[in-house]
């Protein structure tokens, strides 16, 4: 019911916003989503599967017998982090839209509002048609979004994002409805889409072979939208073009429900395939990784910086759901977690910054410590919380991850088939996104005033940051250093969750693995704790 | 031969409609003859009606039919479509003419009017389209399949007075008659092969041909050329050229008619003649054929979608589009029946409500009198037009097969029943061609809604009738509303019984 | 700043799975040791100077964990942390009481000033600590990672502790360098062309430059660092049960300690050992086996001590007589060149790491932009629609052209069909 209902208030509210006068558009929506954010909230309270690996909230509903599409919903502790994620992070972009969209505010909040109902189905469905669907259909409101208020290219950046993400997901879609049949053959001819149930086919009845082929059909899909190199040039466009708020769901959720699809299907569905073509995918993550680092060093765009250093972050992410271990795993949904918020922030920030300037070239930017000194305390704070900065929360998911690569070689406490050297060359990632992250802050925040740069007397708006905006990045703040000194919050909550997804790759590595030497064991528990 | 002509009601009760309409299509008062739409709609609803209890399980069973469950959903279907197909026309036939009679600047002259004669012609496609479905022998079939078509080549030359349309009649007849004497030596072919025309008897000499390991190539050829011929009315490659001109060619309305009727009609021949010779006892198409299939299966959606990809013109970008639909359904027939044929039933429902809603935007608008004719005229239509430009998006959407609108749900239904059959690549091909499709259906989604509004785009009003209007935004919402109860749908839908 | 060794400390069970990976972090931490001091050297720059020999200080403790004493590391991260705390607050003071002046040829006696006596005297304390000089805590923290450099197995660790010992020969020297030239000798001092706002502009240019000394509150800051520095010591003289009682994080270090000394690669009898520096490796980590290193490192302190007072307390001359000296010899002026420039460290990273990857950046924008989404995406997408423009001579509006080209294709699809039947079947199936 819970799960229901946190789908179909936003969605209730998408419409009301859309019949109602466009003057009441922003209220109605920053109230819809504290509302719905409240639900969560309380949601979250009564849940009893935190720090267990159960579901709650579930609910189905029977729909086409024939075909066995049952609508299943329900939370496990993962889910509902991210759910926690989308819903936190929606009141914060409607409230930081107040000012930039002018034009078409009924139709705007609508669809962030048809977002979030989307979002929050992907993360809450157990059915994978309709997980497929919501799935989908984020898309469209993401590509109204970036087409009607994007910025100047925003026409071949919202076709690019839905037809590049649109292509990927139905390679995946045929992979899953292949899996389905496969699924119905094996148990007499009835259809079922049931999540649990195909993955426990997939992962115990298909063959490696047939594991290669289905991995290689949802990494398309899940990884155009992590974005994993090389289909990652859909994001930079869209981020760049995206209007803020957009550029911030983009960054803060989307890209998250190509891990989460991650973790939710690749690693249970195909074990052995993964455990197979594991380092292939961790090779092309720490590709992500450098690449788009270097490249960020060389963008005189700060947004399109930022755009990059996400496919640089969620490098990290994937490298540690490949880990294969529950440190890793653990660390990629925390990283999900802390990247959002951080990311989110900068892209608000960058926002901010534009309404006042309308330029995001570096070059014609300096100085804005003394002109805006809020606004770049903001701005240091989450650069160094996205530098991964000890006490913020990038940090310790950053690490997770690396040392879950680390340790994930043949031999060791939580085996996998990587190894050090995955962690050690992922590792300069982090090197140069402290260089190219502090080089903008550098130049941006610090350095000289330039001559071209004119606040604009028009936008309303005073030189620095307003209450309002002031308001949005609290809480991100808050949740960077909550998360930065309690990362147990997610990493115990999760862990039994993670635990049961992991179970059968310890059941796999235990025919690659001699043994493990319990000294190892010691050492970890002692040095971890 | 009396249960026989029970099947029959359904069709007689829209022969009686042909009478009606015929008559009160020539009559001098205007507000008589402005009933004629609305009694063409009282007649298919009769026989939508009537069809539940004609087509009912226990009579079917007895019906001597191939497909016995194909006459319910069939006829169901239809009417449907039909209703909206016809609810887009009002206002849109005669209207200079009409209009003219209404200001007193015109008398009424029975030999100009063509009211009448249009849904005259609108009702024998149908009942020649509810005819196909069930046929029981060959010669059934064909004339069948002539009563769908031949009304169509008449109402595309009188749509309207353009030299277009005549153009396009002429193209059309010319190409069809060829067409069909293609798939008439295929027809006698088969009964070369076989020795008989009753499909039946005919599926039992194959099927012991098949048992006993030899399959001739005469059945083979006439088949494949049957087939080929049929493939005019779905416009499949390579019987799919005729169909921009045509489309574009006809005035809108009946774009929308040729975009659903014909095809309907020659789905369900192809699953009616292809069932003769396989899927018996379980062992599926012969291999030919098969490869026949799948090979024009394949063509269709491709050269369809990338065809649209070049086109200016809203009509020919619809037409195009409608070509790479057969392709998707041809991958039902090929997955065979049962999860198959019931998904090309779904599919030819929804596509149906699809393709009519875009064009019922499309029949509520005009410029300066006429139709719209680019696409760029759609640009920034929400701006004096926002229903029109919603519906247009959405039902643009629903014909991509974005979920969660209902095209979506159709495209499901072939997928997992081209995956159940085994053909993953022919499924794959179809999800590239779907993102393909994406391209040029982004332009119908993107310009109503999106684009600035240019010099003749400024032009675009709406025609005085709101019906057309009505039925595209009812048909938008069942577009968005229906997946709700798609169970139902389903259930309607289904055959196999 | 020492983030990064507790970052590694940290992560040390990792690194102990990788045994070679510790033998790089302390060869990398020994030679970053040498080099930073020799670069402390022959600065003039006070601030630089600490700085370097922080950069010195963390190679040590980089050496230590790579050595594996934990303990040795951690216990240096911690006593470093007072007394460079101290001496950079004396090197702040006294760069805001001379009005931005730093540099050590420019300042001088400032323990006979009035008002920088506590200053002067917590910066002997700091630079006392530094040095290694015998019983302050950087005495005990950094024999205790000299000594493991000698216990420890691993290739050239001998070497590596020589030159360790050598390097902490250094440190002694720059740090009472300092020291010497700052605070002894004689009361001279230039300002520097920082302007306060409560200086007056006159004064500072008329040569009647009055340094304001640091207030009461700094001095108090002061001397409590300064006796925390030296207190540091203490815990290095409690038991194993009592470091527990300093903090959670020394006694996780130990721990960290103590696992690893379970290791394979870890010497159960360390066999080599040089001029009777005695390795055996007690229960209780650095007590024992460390009284050889004592003294030691109390030598080469108080030489490096001793050579520092020596060339610039009492004959400071010397000191430029020997530069000059070294310079006028072809085979020794890269020294003090090579020394006074930093060791081109950061020529060296500019041309060789951040230039290339600078460039390497441009490269990848360019193939990310032209190649991946230009070409490979963009390319692919163009595809439908050249497809689409092969096949538009047929659509050319003609009815005879119409007929011919579907006649025509039904007769290719059924030869393509025999082919595809040819293909799977071989024929067979006819």
């Amino acid at each position: 019911m819970i799960s229901w209902l946190l789908i179909l208030l936003p969605l209730l509210g998408s419409i009301v916003i859309i019949v109602s006068p466009g003057r009441l558009a922003r209220q109605l929506a920053l109230v819809t989503s504290l509302v719905v954010f409240g639900v969560s909230v309380a949601a979250a309270v009564v849940f009893d599967g935190w720090g267990r690996g159960t579901w709650d909230f579930s609910s189905s509903i029977e729909w086409v017998k024939e075909w066995g599409l049952v609508l299943q919903v329900g939370a496990d502790s993962v889910s509902l982090i991210l759910v926690l994620l989308t819903t936190f992070l929606m009141p914060l972009a409607i409230l930081g839209s107040f000012n930039a969209i002018q034009t078409r505010r009924r139709e705007y909040y609508g669809w962030l509002l048809g977002l979030q109902a989307a979002m929050t189905g992907v993360f809450l469905a157990r059915d994978l048609v309709l997980f497929y669907v919501c799935f989908e259909f984020t898309l469209v409101p993401m590509f109204f979004i970036i087409a009607i208020w994007g910025s100047k290219n925003r026409a071949r950046a919202s076709v690019k994002f839905l037809i590049y993400t649109f292509t990927g997901s139905l390679i995946t879609l045929a992979a899953f409805l292949t899996l389905a049949w496969s699924h119905a053959q094996a148990n007499g001819g009835q259809w079922s889409f049931e999540i649990a149930a195909l993955s426990h086919h997939a992962a115990s009845a298909l063959s490696l072979n047939e594991q290669a082929w289905l991995l290689l059909a949802l990494m398309i899909g899940f990884g155009v939208k992590v974005p994993l190199f090389p289909v990652h040039t859909w994001l930079p466009l869209a981020h760049t073009e995206a209007p803020t708020a957009g550029s911030v769901i983009l960054a803060g959720v989307l890209l998250k429900l190509g891990t989460y699809g991650l973790y939710r299907f690749v690693l249970p569905m195909c074990p052995e395939a993964v455990v197979e073509w594991a380092p292939f995918v961790a090779v092309l993550s720490i590709i992500g990784i450098l690449y788009a680092a270097l490249i960020c060093w060389v963008q005189t765009d700060v947004k399109k910086l930022i755009a990059y250093s996400s496919v640089s972050h969620l490098g990290f992410c994937v490298l540690g759901l490949f880990a294969l271990n529950p440190m890793g795993v653990e660390g990629s949904i925390l990283y999900m977690i802390n990247h959002g918020l951080s990311t989110g922030a900068l892209f608000f920030l960058i926002g901010m910054m534009y309404e006042r300037y309308h330029t995001r070239e570096m070059g014609e930017l300096g100085g804005l410590a003394r002109t805006m000194p809020i606004w770049a305390t903001f701005m240091v704070f989450f650069v160094l919380a996205s530098v991964g900065l000890p006490g913020l929360n990038g940090f310790v998911s950053e690490f997770l991850c690396l040392i879950a690569a680390f340790t994930a070689g043949e031999t060791g406490a939580y085996p996998g088939v990587l190894g050090p050297w995955y962690a050690a060359i992922a590792a300069l990632g982090m090197v140069l996104a402290a260089m190219y992250l502090l080089i903008m802050v550098g130049k941006v925040v610090f350095g000289p005033t330039r001559a071209s740069m004119k606040h604009d007397e028009h936008s309303g708006l005073p030189v620095d940051l307003t209450v309002r905006e002031i308001t949005v990045l609290v809480p991100l703040a808050i949740g960077c250093v909550v998360l930065g000194i309690q990362p147990d919050l997610v990493i115990d909550n999760t862990a039994t969750a993670v635990a049961d997804t992991l179970a059968v790759y310890q059941d796999l590595f235990e025919d690659r693995v001699a043994g493990t030497a319990a000294f190892v064991e010691s050492a970890f528990q002692g040095g971890a704790r | 031969m009396i249960d026989k002509l029970w099947f029959l009601v359904p069709e007689l009760i829209l022969f009686g409609g042909v009478v009606v309409v015929a008559i009160l299509g020539l009559v001098q008062s205007n507000r008589l003859r402005g009933w004629v739409p609305w009694t063409t709609a009282l007649f298919i609803l009769a026989a939508g009606a009537a069809s539940p209890f004609i087509y009912c399980d226990e009579a079917m069973g007895s019906s001597g039919l191939l497909l016995p469950g194909l006459a319910g959903p069939a006829c169901l279907i239809a009417c449907i479509v039909a209703i909206g197909l016809l609810l887009l026309s009002i206002g849109r036939v005669d209207r200079g003419y009409e209009t003219a009679i209404a200001q007193g600047r015109a008398t009424f002259d029975p030999i100009r009017a063509t009211g009448g004669e249009y849904h005259v012609f609108f009702l024998l496609s149908l009942a020649g389209l509810l005819l196909v479905s069930i046929a029981d022998d060959l010669i059934w079939l064909f004339l069948a399949l002539e009563l769908a078509s031949l009304p169509t080549y008449v109402m595309v030359a009188m749509s309207r007075g353009s030299i277009r349309a005549q153009e396009a009649a002429m193209k059309y007849f010319f190409l069809g008659a060829m067409s069909a004497a293609l798939f008439l030596y295929g027809f006698a072919l088969l009964y070369g092969a076989t020795g008989t025309l009753v499909l039946t008897e005919m599926q039992a000499a194959f099927a012991d041909q098949i048992a006993r390991g030899e399959l001739g190539m005469l059945g083979i050829v006439g088949m494949l050329l049957a087939l080929l011929g049929i493939g005019f009315k779905l416009a499949a490659v390579p019987m799919h050229l005729y169909a921009a001109d045509v489309y574009e060619g006809a005035a809108v309305h009946v774009t929308a008619f040729l975009g659903f009727i014909p095809k309907a009609a020659g789905v369900m021949a192809f699953m009616i003649l292809l069932s003769t010779m396989g899927w018996a006892e379980g062992v599926g198409l012969p291999a030919p054929i098969l490869i026949m299939l799948w090979v024009v299966s394949v063509l269709t959606m491709t050269l369809g979608n990338i065809a649209a990809l070049l086109q200016k013109s809203v009509k020919r970008m619809l037409a195009c589009s409608s070509i790479a639909h057969s392709g998707y359904l041809l991958i039902g027939i090929i997955a065979g029946p049962g999860a198959g044929f019931n998904a090309v039933m779904l599919y030819l429902l929804i596509y149906g409500i699809g393709n009519t809603a875009s064009f019922a935007v499309l029949s509520s608008l005009q410029r300066g009198g006429v139709e719209l004719e680019s696409v760029e005229d759609l640009a920034g239509l929400r701006h004096k037009h926002p229903w029109s430009a919603t519906a247009m998006a959405i039902s643009a959407g629903s014909l991509l097969g974005f979920p969660p609108l209902l095209g979506f749900w159709g495209k499901l239904a072939l997928f997992i029943a081209g995956i159940a059959s085994g053909r993953l690549v022919l499924v794959l091909v179809a999800a590239i061609n779907s993102a393909i499709s994406a391209w040029y259906y982004l332009r119908l989604v993107g310009l109503p809604l999106m684009a600035d509004r240019n010099e003749r785009s400024d032009a675009v009003e709406r025609i005085d009738s709101p019906w057309p209007r009505l039925t595209a935004l009812v048909l938008a919402a069942m577009l968005i509303m229906l997946p709700i109860i798609l169970g139902l749908l389903y259930a309607v839908t289904d055959i196999s019984s | 700043v020492t983030a990064g060794v507790y970052l590694v400390a940290r992560m040390y069970p990792f690194f102990l799975l990788a045994p070679e990976s510790l033998h790089v972090v302390a060869w990398v931490g020994g030679l970053t040791a040498l080099l930073a001091a020799t670069i402390g050297m022959a600065q003039y720059d006070i601030k630089r100077i600490f700085a370097y020999s922080t950069v010195s200080q963390l190679g040590f403790m980089f050496l230590g964990l790579g050595v594996l004493t934990t303990y040795g590391a951690a216990y240096h991260v911690f006593t470093h942390a007072f007394f460079k705390a101290v001496l950079f607050l004396t090197c702040g003071a006294i760069m805001h009481g001379f009005a931005g002046q730093l540099d050590l040829r420019k300042i001088s006696g400032l323990r006979r000033m009035k008002g920088w006596r506590i200053v002067s005297w917590t910066m002997f304390i700091g630079c006392l600590c530094l040095a290694g000089f015998p019983f302050t805590s950087g005495y005990f923290s950094k024999d205790a990672i000299l000594a493991e450099a000698f216990v420890s197995q691993g290739p050239g660790f001998q070497v590596l502790g020589w030159m360790a010992i050598f390097t902490a020969f250094l440190t002694a020297y720059y740090t009472f360098r300092v020291w010497c030239r700052v605070c002894a000798g004689e009361v001279r001092c230039e300002p520097g062309d920082e302007h306060h706002g409560d200086d007056h502009g006159g004064d500072a240019h008329g040569g009647s430059f009055h340094p304001h000394a640091p207030g009461f509150a700094i001095n108090i800051v002061l001397l409590l660092i300064a006796a925390g520095a030296l207190l540091a010591a203490v815990p290095y003289f409690m038991g194993n049960e009592a470091e527990h009682v300093t903090g959670g994080w020394i006694a996780d270090m130990v721990n960290d300690s103590t696992a690893a000394s379970g290791l394979p690669g870890h010497p159960e009898h360390p066999g080599s050992v040089v001029e009777g520096v005695e390795a055996h490796h007690g229960s209780i980590l650095g007590m024992d086996p460390h009284v050889a290193m004592y003294s030691i490192s109390a030598c080469v302190g108080g030489l490096g001590l001793l050579l520092a007072f020596w060339l610039h307390l009492w004959r400071r001359q010397d000191a430029d007589r020997l530069r000059n000296w070294l310079l006028s010899r072809f085979w020794t002026r890269w020294i003090p060149v090579a020394m006074e420039n930093k060791w081109y460290v950061d020529e060296f990273y500019h041309a060789f790491i951040r230039a290339p990857l600078w460039l390497l950046g441009h490269i990848f924008h360019a193939f990310d932009r032209y190649i991946i989404d230009g070409l490979l995406v963009d390319g692919t997408a163009r595809v439908p629609r050249l497809l689409a423009r092969c096949f538009r001579p047929l659509h050319n509006g003609m009815l005879q052209s119409y007929a011919v080209t579907m006649a025509g294709g039904a007769v290719l699809i059924a030869l393509l069909m025999l082919l595809m039947l040819q293909f799977f079947t071989g024929g067979t199936a006819t």
